[in-house]
């Protein structure tokens, strides 16, 4: 088959598919920094424009913190621009292990191991730690790079209602004959912004035996009254078997994840998990960055409590105007429009009001689940707060929308 | 033209089949025929080569099932029917929605 006579038809077919379905991704063009303001280049070519971003994992505001910035710059002086290599041949700097120190101390662990992203130390660990005799049971919210993790592990795979702990416990009898059970679960769900009941979880994981997965990259910074995560928040540091998290949102937004815990679990993960052994050392600047980040985050929860204040009053802002939002604890805050066609709209209108807030809808999220999801940053001011909150009231009075519950905008939109 | 010969078996009156035994008995004559006549018995020479390599092998008739919903596609097998759909059903659970980044 050569690429011109059938190959290239059948893909542009496939993409001709995805764009008449709504769903082709287009990528937004940001001419600055990251941080609460970005100028966006949008529609392409178009003039930058300054707009407040609301759809950021800057949770902490650190992706452009100066402190930040000026230690990757040293690391990259000190340490250089890449490894060109993998850890085990001879891409171990003395930062890596450093590092791999802090953040064991911070999440509360035995020990922890670098991937060039959480979505690598999801797609290794399964499959470095568990067989075919072993099952996973996950909640069915988890991220993708779970599933995907999941699936290149020859363990049995289950899952449970979105936290739903009667239904975890039948999950956990019905596969009692299993050499290892994992409840595989996310701290904090990137769909609705709801924490997991880990305390429940850990309960129900010692009544029966079962050992705890937890990926909490949408919490590790700031949930918790020290950071430290939802198992913090929760009350379970240390009953936690496997914690995964990343370096991309809140620790300084660059690029880098890990798994973090039993001991020996992760000496299986530095043996055996495949994208550690086949993929490149994270970047020396980018150690030297995070090294600089989990600093500031150990010193003091200064910012990690700004970003809890800032979830407040965006909540509450946001309520008082009439929208309707998914309940919960989290800087997650997601503001429910059911109808697909009217988060894309809405998210346009927003975007001539100054603020950038993305539309997810089916098959992100469940059919008539359509919603702008909002994320706070502790670089957010209360004058971003502000505009934001008014250009929301205007755009869902545009649309007719404020004071309406799921009932009355599918009446009025359909699903 | 060769005939084409075929097994006839007489079921006891009264007799009662569900689909699922008929199903099963078609497969196993169909693998008996495939054995004998459709390079079947080329099983041997993977069989070895993978012995040679030091696997130890194991091999069983197995239910399959499988599920295609658009570009989405599973599928599992099992010792029996509801054992494979059981476990289908747990595979297709992973991917309810894609899920936010």
């Amino acid at each position: 088959m050569s690429w011109e006579t059938k190959a290239r038809a059948h893909f542009r077919a496939e993409l001709d598919s995805i764009r008449s379905a709504g769903l082709f991704k287009e990528e937004r063009v940001i001419r600055s920094v990251q941080g609460a303001e970005i100028e966006v280049e949008y529609p392409p070519g178009a003039p930058p424009r300054k707009v407040i971003n609301m759809c950021a994992n800057n949770y902490l505001g650190l992706s452009s913190h100066p402190e930040v910035v000026r230690a990757a710059h040293a690391g990259l002086d000190e340490r250089g621009y890449g490894m060109s290599s993998v850890r085990f041949i001879c891409g171990t700097q003395d930062i890596h292990h450093r590092l791999e120190r802090r953040l064991t101390e911070f999440l509360g662990t035995e020990d922890t191991l670098l991937f060039p992203s959480c979505m690598d130390a999801n797609g290794g660990v399964f499959e470095a730690c568990f067989g075919e005799q072993d099952v996973l049971i996950a909640d069915r919210l988890v991220h993708a790079s779970i599933v995907d993790g999941m699936r290149l592990c020859k363990a049995m795979q289950d899952t449970f209602k979105h936290s739903d702990m009667a239904h975890l416990e039948e999950k956990l009898i019905e596969h009692a004959g299993r050499r290892f059970r994992v409840i595989v679960t996310d701290g904090v769900f990137s769909m609705d912004g709801d924490l997991a009941r880990l305390d429940a979880i850990a309960d129900l994981a010692e009544r029966h035996d079962a050992l705890v997965f937890l990926d909490d990259s949408h919490a590790t910074g700031f949930i918790g009254k020290k950071g430290r995560g939802t198992h913090e928040h929760c009350g379970v540091v240390g009953r936690i078997d496997i914690i995964t998290t990343t370096l991309g949102k809140a620790m300084g937004g660059a690029s880098g994840g890990c798994v973090s815990g039993r001991r020996e679990l992760v000496e299986m993960c530095r043996q055996r998990a495949r994208p550690y052994l086949f993929s490149n050392s994270v970047a020396p600047e980018i150690v030297a960055g995070a090294l600089q980040v989990m600093d500031l985050v150990s010193r003091s929860t200064e910012r990690r409590d700004r970003l809890e204040e800032n979830a407040a009053y965006w909540r509450k802002g946001l309520s008082e105007a009439g929208l309707d939002l998914r309940p919960g604890d989290s800087p997650i805050v997601p503001v429910m429009l059911y109808n697909a066609k009217l988060a894309q709209e809405f998210s346009r209108d927003l975007f001539q009001e100054g603020i950038y807030g993305v539309g997810f809808f089916f098959p992100v999220v469940p059919k008539g689940q359509a919603r702008i999801r909002t994320q706070l940053s502790a670089a957010h001011e209360r004058r971003h707060l502000d505009l934001g909150i008014a250009a929301f009231r205007k755009v869902g009075a545009k649309h007719g929308i404020l004071g309406l519950k799921r009932k009355e905008i599918l009446a009025k939109f359909g699903e | 033209m060769e005939q084409v010969r075929s097994v006839r078996v007489a079921l006891p009156a009264g007799a009662r089949t569900t689909e699922e035994e008929l199903e099963l008995l078609e497969a196993a004559f169909r693998a008996i025929v495939d054995m004998h006549y459709e390079g079947g018995a080329d099983w041997k020479t993977a069989w070895e080569a993978l012995e040679r390599d030091g696997w130890t092998l194991h091999a069983d008739l197995c239910w399959r099932v499988t599920a295609q919903r658009g570009h989405d596609f599973e599928s599992a097998s099992g010792r029996t029917k509801a054992d494979a759909l059981g476990q289908l059903l747990r595979l297709a659970s992973l991917d309810a929605t894609e899920g936010c980044p």
